[in-house]
């Protein structure tokens, strides 16, 4: 640099060179990035999903071609693998079905009440008749 | 024992590029909100994902009779299609 320049404002110029340079550097990345593209992929296995949908109390029920999950609510959804096939990858638009259905049971983390079974919710109602919680 | 009756029942199916399986969906159960069961087919064309969910639907029928009335509150017909749109290159500094 110039030696007519002060020292102080060559720092200045070295630093805004630096951060240009960074900042240059940045939107290449970033254009790469969108070039290559993320994907909104999954790449989980049945297994995994089997895995997270009974520890939020689902029922698994495997059999035949397809396997179900049973929500604590009784509701249903398919996989489409049979036992055998549980350790494969999922299609991408298979998991993010499965994964939305489960956030269902993310969200709530409870039974809902439309799980009550016809004897429960008469055992509740006679409670809540005679006051006992 | 009578003979089963057809009905109609549309479905849609999508497949991820780069991937070889496809997903089957149906939008009468699968957009209800107060759905029983959602079927999910897959398979690595569109004629076998179409099987797939097709064989989930006809084994909860069997178990779930109830489950033909959000079938037919549905959409009996769908249409998918492919378009192209234009993208504005980005500005470059």
């Amino acid at each position: 640099m110039s030696d007519n320049i002060p020292l102080e404002a060559q720092e200045l110029i070295r630093r805004f060179n630096a951060d240009q340079q960074r900042a240059d550097a940045g939107k290449a990345t970033q254009r790469t990035t969108s070039e290559t593209r993320e994907l909104p992929r999954r790449n989980v296995t049945a297994k995994e999903l089997l895995a997270e949908a009974a520890k939020l109390g689902c029922e698994i029920r495997a059999g035949g071609k397809h396997t179900k999950i049973i929500g604590p609510d009784k509701r249903k959804i398919g996989i489409p693998v049979h036992g055998g096939g549980h350790g494969n990858i999922l299609a991408t638009g298979t998991a993010i079905s499965i994964d939305r259905w489960l956030a269902n049971y993310r969200q709530t983390g409870v039974a809902s009440p439309r799980s009550e079974t016809p004897s429960q919710a008469s055992v509740l109602a006679a409670r809540s008749r005679t006051g006992i919680k | 024992m009578a003979d089963p009756r057809e009905v109609r029942l549309s479905i849609w199916m999508e497949r991820y590029e780069g991937e070889q399986n496809w997903t089957a969906h149906v939008p009468a159960l699968e957009q209800a909100k107060d759905s029983p069961f959602i079927p999910l087919g897959q398979g690595p064309t569109p004629e076998a994902a179409t099987l797939s969910v097709t064989e989930q639907v006809e084994e909860e029928l069997t178990e779930n009779p109830g489950l033909l009335d959000h079938i037919q509150t549905g959409p009996q017909e769908v249409a998918a299609s492919t378009i192209v749109i234009k993208v504005p290159s980005p500005n470059v500094r």
